[in-house]
Parts: structure tokens; C-alpha cells; sequence
């Protein structure tokens, strides 16, 4: 409640303030980033020396995260001109899928044995929202003095934007189906189980927008492309006990980097 | 594939507002109170399994019988009293349980020691919705605008309904804080790295819906505005049987209950709008 309380003054004030002049932007975009130092995370997808990962094998050694899709949102006020003032929000995830053949004892008198077979989902989350600007430089450059619709329409931005990104990692365990390997031993009681850890850090981006706008009414929407590069490094990942996500022989602790280059689309609306 | 078909759905919708109508943004916060939340509390009170009778009568009266529940969402008005949009909402809690429990270990010497664990169990539930809603303006279709009162002229009533996919997720987590052993009378030592913790996750997804009654004024009447009002409604929402990645469903007590959430209840709360 007292974080709605917060967020909705904010918004109060951002509001009243741009009765007075000025323009809102919605925007949505869609991105591609390749990581640059996700060594961490990698020697964990291809680590064989762990209770669970020691049965896949040599089968997942070349799973590698090198890229994935980073989705966002904003909403950006436009006090002058030249540069516009906003919040944002954006995602980005992925995840790899494991299988494996396990043989377990269940109990019992005869002793009961299964042979199940296993799945495992890794799964990877951050989630990031905080402020952004966008300083135009089609404006500074007076490219609506330009007798060209082309150059009138064209949009060029320098855009930064810091926020706070909540990582997290998510390791679980479950049997698909088994084979009783003991003639009328007893049923197993089956569970999913899973390993967790997050970790909150500031993140960063800096990125350049080439746009041009398609519709010119009252409304305007501008489509685009970007590059940037994301800042974006997070401490050991912890549970709720505050156990770091450990893995490998060495129990290394789990980092996520998901700083790199991105480039995509986007799209955006909003009032003249 | 979802996150494009929302991308395709917000851009048809941002493409078509274009021509006439206004936008709102709206953002809302409640508070709900479960109606039919037995099940979840038939198990926060269990005392039949191995981890809750370590919990003696210490949670007995856990209850989940309210939430916060949070929403926000975006929608065009094609007509002057009636608008159309998208939404999403989320309402979650959580108990933290622990219990300490003594047993006896060994030393590197293999002597017998006696060690005291600190046990968290952590419960969780959660439901995420997204979906259509739609808003009939009360004060348009009875023309409060005529009036020469400023205060009706700003005054909305509208009556809104809501329809959309839930995602519900029941947890818990077990796990250990922190491992001490007895070095003798009332003197104990830090046994380290022996926390973790384990979570077991059940899901289940399920359509459900709202109704509200909503009284709001515009306290910033220019060419954008601004809406301050309080809302009323009750929640259509009720679960199947929660299950695991193993489609196996998470049972408790001594006669193996499975697990449904029911999440419908009345609730009242504050919203923010803004728009053109």
C-alpha cells in the first residue's frame, strides 16, 4: 500500500505538471541483446559435478546463453522539445529444459526400487522498471525546418535509462513418469522440487533511436529501430534463507551478468 | 508467443485510437476479503503433517481471509459513456513459519553432539490475471456535465466488468536458516553453511471476472485529465486443483485433500486515471 501510495503521487504530480505543456509518449519495444559475460551462468548449464547434473551426461555441454529477447514499455513526458522525461519497465527470460533416467530406492520390505524419468526446467527472470530520457536530436538539428515530409517525420534519440532489476534463477526437478522395477513393491510419493535465488542490483542503458512517424494527426505513432548497450550485473543470488545458489564441485555462487549490445523495434503513441 | 500477441494487441489498439475516442491509463490498488478460502486454511492450520506438528499451537490461527490486490489497465472509449480496454491485476501473500528442533549429530571425532536447527517453512500464494474490461459512465448517460455545479460536472460513476485468464501458483518453501551445536550448558557455536532451501510449486489457470461499482472526480480538468476515485466489487474467482510440473496435485492432511484456491470475495479500494 505505502509503495502504491508512493508510485500514485508521483504519477498525481507528473500529471498535473503536464497539463501545462508538453507532450506523453507511450512506447513499447522489442529487442534482441547478446550478453557479453555470462560465463558464470554458463559453466552452470554445462556443469556435470552436481548430485542432479552429474546424470545428464554429455548430452547438455554445449548449452550455452548467449542471447534473448528483452521486451519493455514506457511512458515519457515531454517538457521541451528536445528531450522527454519518463518511467519504464522491461523484461527479459529464458529457459533450458533437461532429461535424465534415474533409478531410486522407495523402501519397503522387499526393498523397492523405480526407474523414473526425470525433467528439469532452468529458468532464468529479471524484471526492471525505473527512469529513462530521450534526448532528441532531430530537434536540436531543426529537421522540421526541412522542406522534405521525410526529414519532418524522422526522429533521432539519444536515450539513457537507469533502473532497478530484480534477477532471479530458478532450478526444478520432476519425475514425468517411472517404471517399478520391484513386482508389487510399494508406490513412491513423487515431488517437484525446486532450487531458487534472487538478487536486486541498479542497471543501465544508453542507446541510440532512429524513428519516423507514420501517422501525424492529433495522435502521432512513430515506428523505430534501436541499439544500445544494458549495464546490468547482479550480486550472488540468494534463497530465502539466505543461502547463495551454489553449484558445481567448487559450490561457485550464481551471478547473473546480463549486461551486452542489444538492437530491436519499437513503437510508440502518443499526443501532439 | 504471448509476449507478441500482447505487442499485436496493444499496437491495433494504439493504431486505432488514431482516429477518435480517448485513452486511459488507470492504476488501482484494493483490498480484498476471500470469501472461500477454506482449503488453504484447513492446511495453514494442519497439524497432521511431520513439519507442522514441530509448529505446536504456534500458527494455529493463521488465517488468509484478505490481500492486497493490485491492477492496472489501459482502455479507449469509443463512445462517450462506455469504454473498452485491457487489463491485469495481481493479489499474493505470504507466511513465514519456523520452529527449532534439537537432534543429535556427530563431531569429526564421531562423539555425539547435539545440534539445534533453525527451520522456515514458507507458504505462498499468488494469482496473476490479465484480460478485457469495460466501463459503462453513469454520469454521461444521465448528462451530469449540464449541470452548472462544477462539482457534478467532474463527478464519474461508472459501473465497470472485468473478464480474464488467471495464472495461480501455490508454494512452499522449506528449508533451514541456520545450524548451531550445544558446546555445553546454554553455550552454542555457529555451525556455518548449512542453509538451503527447497520449494515445491503447484499451478492451476482458471477464467474469472469482476464487477465494480466506481465513484471518481477529476481533479485536473485541462486537455488531459486526471481521476481520483474509490471503488467497490466482487471477484469471480475460484481455482481447479493446483498441480506440479508432474501433474501431480499437492495434498495435505490425514485424508490427502487436494489443493483449489478460491480467491472470489468482495473488495474496495482507491484508483488513479488519467487520459486526453
Amino acid at each position: 500500500m505505502k509503495n502504491f501510495l508512493i508510485i500514485a503521487l508521483v504519477f498525481v504530480g507528473y500529471n498535473t505538471i503536464a497539463q501545462e505543456k508538453g507532450n506523453f509518449t507511450f512506447e513499447i519495444d522489442a529487442s534482441r541483446i547478446h550478453y557479453q559475460k555470462m560465463e558464470v551462468y554458463n559453466r552452470y548449464l554445462r556443469d556435470t559435478t552436481d548430485v542432479t547434473t552429474s546424470h545428464f551426461g554429455d548430452t547438455y555441454l554445449k548449452d550455452t546463453l548467449t542471447a534473448s529477447f528483452l521486451f519493455g514499455a514506457s511512458l515519457s513526458y515531454q517538457p521541451t522539445n528536445f528531450m522527454d522525461f519518463g518511467i519504464y519497465g522491461a523484461y527479459q527470460g529464458n529457459q533450458f529444459g533437461r532429461e535424465y533416467q534415474q533409478q531410486h530406492y522407495v523402501g519397503g520390505s522387499p526393498s523397492t526400487f523405480i526407474l523414473a524419468d526425470h525433467k528439469v526446467k532452468i529458468a532464468n527472470h529479471s524484471y526492471i522498471v525505473g527512469i529513462s530520457s530521450t534526448v532528441y536530436l532531430n530537434r536540436i538539428l531543426h529537421f522540421d525546418n526541412y522542406e522534405s515530409k521525410f526529414l519532418n517525420r524522422f526522429q533521432i534519440g539519444i536515450g539513457f535509462k537507469v533502473g532497478y532489476a530484480f534477477s532471479s534463477i530458478e532450478q526444478t526437478d520432476w519425475i514425468e513418469k517411472f517404471e517399478l522395477l520391484t513386482p508389487g513393491g510399494i508406490q513412491p510419493i513423487i515431488k517437484s522440487t525446486s532450487l531458487k535465488g534472487s538478487a536486486r542490483n541498479w542497471s543501465g542503458n544508453i542507446e541510440l533511436k532512429l524513428g519516423y512517424r507514420f501517422v501525424e494527426k492529433s495522435y502521432f505513432s512513430g515506428v523505430g529501430i534501436k541499439v544500445g548497450y544494458q549495464f546490468h550485473s547482479s550480486s550472488a543470488l540468494r534463497n530465502d534463507a539466505n543461502a547463495a545458489f551454489q553449484f558445481g564441485a567448487t559450490k561457485e555462487e550464481m551471478r547473473l551478468n546480463l549486461s551486452g549490445f542489444y538492437y530491436g523495434i519499437y513503437l510508440n503513441v502518443g499526443k501532439k | 508467443m504471448k509476449s507478441y500477441l500482447t505487442i499485436l494487441f496493444l499496437t491495433i489498439l494504439t493504431v486505432s485510437a488514431q482516429n477518435k475516442g480517448d485513452f486511459t491509463f488507470e492504476i488501482e490498488a484494493n483490498q480484498i476479503r476471500y470469501n472461500n478460502m477454506e482449503l488453504a486454511n484447513r492446511f495453514l492450520r494442519d497439524t497432521t503433517s511431520e513439519t507442522s506438528k514441530l509448529f505446536g499451537s504456534k500458527y494455529i490461527n493463521d488465517t488468509l481471509k484478505k490481500s492486497g490486490l493490485y491492477g492496472l489497465s489501459l482502455s479507449y472509449q469509443p463512445l462517450n459513456f462506455m469504454s473498452f480496454g485491457i487489463y491485469g491485476s495481481y493479489q499474493s501473500n505470504r507466511f513465514n513459519r519456523t520452529y527449532d528442533q534439537v537432534s543429535l549429530g556427530y563431531d569429526i571425532s564421531m562423539n555425539p553432539e547435539f545440534l539445534i536447527g533453525h527451520y522456515l517453512e514458507k507458504v505462498t500464494t499468488s494469482s496473476l490475471t490479465i484480460g478485457a474490461s469495460t466501463t459503462v459512465y453513469l454520469n454521461k448517460i444521465f448528462q451530469f456535465e449540464k449541470y452548472n455545479t462544477k462539482f457534478l460536472q467532474r463527478f464519474q460513476i461508472g459501473v465497470g466488468l472485468k473478464g480474464g485468464f488467471s495464472l495461480n501458483a501455490f508454494e512452499i518453501g522449506n528449508g533451514i536458516t541456520g545450524m548451531q551445536y550445544i558446546t555445553s550448558l546454554l553455550k552454542t557455536n555457529d555451525i556455518p553453511g548449512q542453509e538451503h532451501m527447497n520449494y515445491q510449486t503447484f499451478r492451476s489457470q482458471n477464467w474469472s471476472g469482476s464487477i465494480e461499482l466506481k465513484l471518481g472526480y477529476r481533479i485536473v480538468q485541462r486537455k488531459l485529465f486526471s481521476t481520483f476515485g474509490v471503488k467497490i466489487g466482487y471477484q469471480f474467482h475460484s481455482t481447479p486443483v493446483l498441480k506440479d510440473k508432474g501433474d501431480r496435485a499437492f495434498q495435505y492432511g490425514a485424508t490427502n485433500e487436494e489443493m483449489k484456491l478460491n480467491f472470489s470475495g468482495l473488495y474496495y479500494g482507491i484508483y488513479l486515471n488519467f487520459g486526453k
